[in-house]
C-alpha cells in the first residue's frame, strides 16, 4: 500500500524564486533592520526585551560600554540593564521597568529559572551603564557600586508609552507631524520640562522612509524621530489587544490587581494564535505582566510591547 | 563555550547560524548572512503555500520577525532553518485565515464568490484533476491547520520529525501523531487497492515569481 504522504511528497509543486525577488526582499530587510539601534543597551524603545549573550561577549560589552550613555545627577539615563543570565557569567540585557535595577534583574532571573533569585548587586560605570551581577561576583571593569541609585521613573514611563503598541508609533506608519504631536503630549503628561523632539538627519522621515519611529535619548533629554521604510508586520491582533486594554482601564479606573485580571481576560479573548500557535496566557510564558506600584497614580495604566512575547507593564495604585 | 556550557562545533567554512545570530545582536547587518543562507529555501516553501504573488511579502515578514526575535534564539541550535520554517508556518496560517476573512467580506459585499482561495484549491481548479486527486487535495485543505502544516513540512519540505518539532515547538511524538492522523484521513479516500491513481502534478499552480 502506498503511503499517502509519499504520494503528496511526489507531487511537491515546483517553486523557484527569482534572483530579483530575493534581492528585493533582502534590500528591504536590510534597510529596515540596520535602522534598528545596533547596541542592545542603547535600544530604549524596546521595552522589556531580552538579549542573552555568552560570557565572552558579555565581557566585551561591559568593558566597551563607555560610549553608550552618560549618567545624570538624577540617575542613569541608559535604560538598558545588564543582568546575570546564569551562574557562568552570561548576561541578559533587559529594559528598566521598576526603577530598581536589582529588582528588575531578580524578576528576570525568576522568569528564566523559576524559584527565588539569588542576591545581586548593582554597579554603574562613569558612562551611566548599569550592570547587575550575582552577589560575591567581581564587578565588571570600570564599574563601581551603585548604592541606592534608581532610574528616573518618568524616563522609564516615557520610553514605555512611546513603545506602547496601542499607538501607531512603534509599528504603524505615522507621519512626522503626528509623531511630534504624540511625543509632545507625552512630555506634557509626564511633566518633562526641558525635553525636545527632533529628527535624525541620517534617517529623515520622507518618501522613502515615511513611517516615524521614536528613540528616547535620556542623556540629551531628547526624543529623536527617524524614518522607517514601512509599517511593521503582524501587529493587528496585538494592537487590538493593547487598545482594548487601554479602553477598559480608562473606563474602570482600576487598581493594579484589577488591571492584572483585566489584562489576562482580554489576552485570553484575543486571537494572536496565528503567530504564536500557543494560547495567549501568562502560564505559557507568552504573556508577561510587570506590575509597578505607583500610589501617586489615581488609576492603573498599561503599556504593551511585543518582542518574542507580549510584555504588559502596568503602573498604578495597589489598592 | 556558550552560556549553557555546551561546546559547539565550529565548521571550518565559517560561523554556524547560531554564531551569526549571536553576532547580529550587536551588529544587525550580520543578520543578512542568515537571509543569504536560507531565503531561497523559505521562498520556495512560501510560494508553494500561498502562491508567488503573496510569497514576496511574507518572505520579508519572516526575516523581519526572525530579526526581532533573534535574542530568543537558542544558541545550541546551529541550524536556523527549522526556526525559520516555524515562523513561516505561523505566517502561512495567518495568511490563510486572513484570506478567508477577506473572502467572506468580499462575498458579502459583492454577493459573489471571491477569487481568494487557498493554493491547493487553485491548483486543482487550474488543471484537469482526477476526481480522486481532487478529493485528496480538498481533504488536505480541510485538515486542521496544525495537521496540514506538519504534512507540508514533512512531505514538501522534507523536514525530519525532529526539525518539524523544533519548527512548530511541539514534541516529536506530536509530530508523529499528527502525521498518523493525516494518513488515516487520506487513506479513507483511497480505493480498495490502497492506491491513489492518475494523480496530476500538484505544482502547476505554484508558479514562479515575476
Amino acid at each position: 500500500m502506498t503511503d499517502p504522504i509519499t504520494t503528496v511528497r511526489s507531487h511537491t509543486p515546483e517553486a523557484d524564486p527569482s534572483d530579483a525577488l530575493l534581492a528585493r526582499v533582502r534590500s528591504d530587510l536590510m534597510s529596515s533592520i540596520t535602522a534598528e539601534p545596533a547596541n542592545p543597551f542603547s535600544a530604549p524603545r524596546r521595552s522589556k526585551r531580552r538579549w542573552l549573550l555568552p560570557a565572552a561577549a558579555a565581557a566585551v560589552l561591559l568593558t566597551g560600554a563607555g560610549a553608550w550613555a552618560v549618567a545624570r545627577d538624577d540617575g542613569p539615563t541608559n535604560l538598558g540593564i545588564s543582568c546575570p543570565g546564569n551562574r557562568d557569567g552570561s548576561i541578559v540585557g533587559v529594559q528598566a521597568t521598576s526603577g530598581d535595577p536589582v529588582a528588575d534583574c531578580a524578576a528576570t532571573w525568576v522568569d528564566l529559572h523559576g524559584g527565588e533569585a539569588p542576591p545581586m548587586t548593582a554597579y554603574v560605570n562613569p558612562a551611566g551603564d548599569v550592570a547587575v551581577v550575582l552577589a560575591g561576583h567581581q564587578a565588571p571593569d570600570g564599574f563601581a557600586a551603585m548604592a541606592n541609585a534608581r532610574f528616573d521613573a518618568k524616563l522609564i514611563e516615557l520610553q514605555e508609552s512611546l513603545a506602547d503598541i496601542a499607538g501607531d508609533l512603534p509599528h504603524g506608519c505615522t507621519d512626522e507631524a503626528s509623531a511630534r504631536s504624540v511625543v509632545q503630549h507625552e512630555f506634557d503628561r509626564l511633566d518633562l520640562e526641558g525635553w525636545t523632539v527632533g529628527t535624525d538627519p541620517d534617517r529623515p522621515i520622507d518618501e522613502a522612509r515615511p513611517c516615524a519611529r521614536a528613540d528616547v535619548h535620556g542623556r540629551d533629554r531628547r526624543v529623536v524621530l527617524r524614518g522607517d521604510p514601512r509599517a511593521k508586520a503582524f501587529s493587528d491582533a496585538y494592537q487590538q489587544f493593547a487598545q482594548e486594554l487601554d479602553r477598559q482601564l480608562q473606563a474602570t479606573c482600576s487598581t493594579l490587581p484589577e488591571a492584572e485580571a483585566v489584562t489576562k481576560r482580554i489576552a485570553a479573548a484575543t486571537d494572536v494564535s496565528a503567530l504564536t500557535d500557543v494560547a495567549f496566557t501568562t502560564e505559557d510564558g507568552f504573556l508577561s505582566i510587570d506590575s509597578v506600584e505607583d500610589q501617586t497614580a489615581p488609576c492603573a495604566r498599561a503599556s504593551v510591547s511585543v518582542g518574542g512575547r507580549v510584555q504588559v507593564t502596568l503602573r498604578g495604585p495597589a489598592t | 563555550m556558550w552560556s549553557n556550557g555546551e561546546e559547539l562545533t565550529v565548521e571550518d567554512e565559517g560561523p554556524n547560524d547560531s554564531e551569526v545570530i549571536a553576532a547580529s545582536l550587536t551588529d544587525p547587518s550580520a543578520f543578512g548572512e542568515i537571509y543569504d543562507r536560507h531565503a531561497r529555501t523559505l521562498a520556495r516553501y512560501l510560494i508553494r503555500r500561498v502562491g508567488a504573488d503573496d510569497a514576496e511579502g511574507l518572505l520579508g515578514d519572516v526575516f523581519r520577525i526572525a530579526f526581532e526575535a533573534r535574542h530568543r534564539y537558542r544558541p545550541d541550535r546551529v541550524d536556523a532553518r527549522p526556526w525559520l520554517y516555524g515562523i513561516s508556518a505561523n505566517l502561512v496560517m495567518r495568511h490563510r485565515r486572513g484570506a478567508a476573512r477577506r473572502e467572506r467580506a468580499t462575498a458579502r459585499f459583492a454577493s459573489r464568490p471571491s477569487s481568494v482561495e487557498p493554493l491547493e484549491e487553485r491548483v486543482v481548479d487550474g488543471m484537469s484533476a482526477s476526481d480522486r486527486w481532487r478529493r485528496v487535495v480538498v481533504a488536505i485543505d480541510r485538515l486542521p491547520s496544525r495537521d496540514r502544516e506538519v504534512l507540508f513540512l514533512f512531505a514538501w519540505e522534507q523536514l525530519s520529525y525532529a526539525e518539524i518539532a523544533e519548527a512548530l515547538d511541539i514534541p516529536v511524538g506530536t509530530v508523529r501523531s499528527r502525521l498518523n492522523r493525516v494518513r488515516t484521513v487520506l487513506r479513507e479516500l483511497e480505493g480498495p487497492a490502497g492506491e491513489v491513481p492518475d494523480i496530476p502534478t500538484l505544482g502547476a499552480g505554484g508558479g514562479s515569481p515575476a
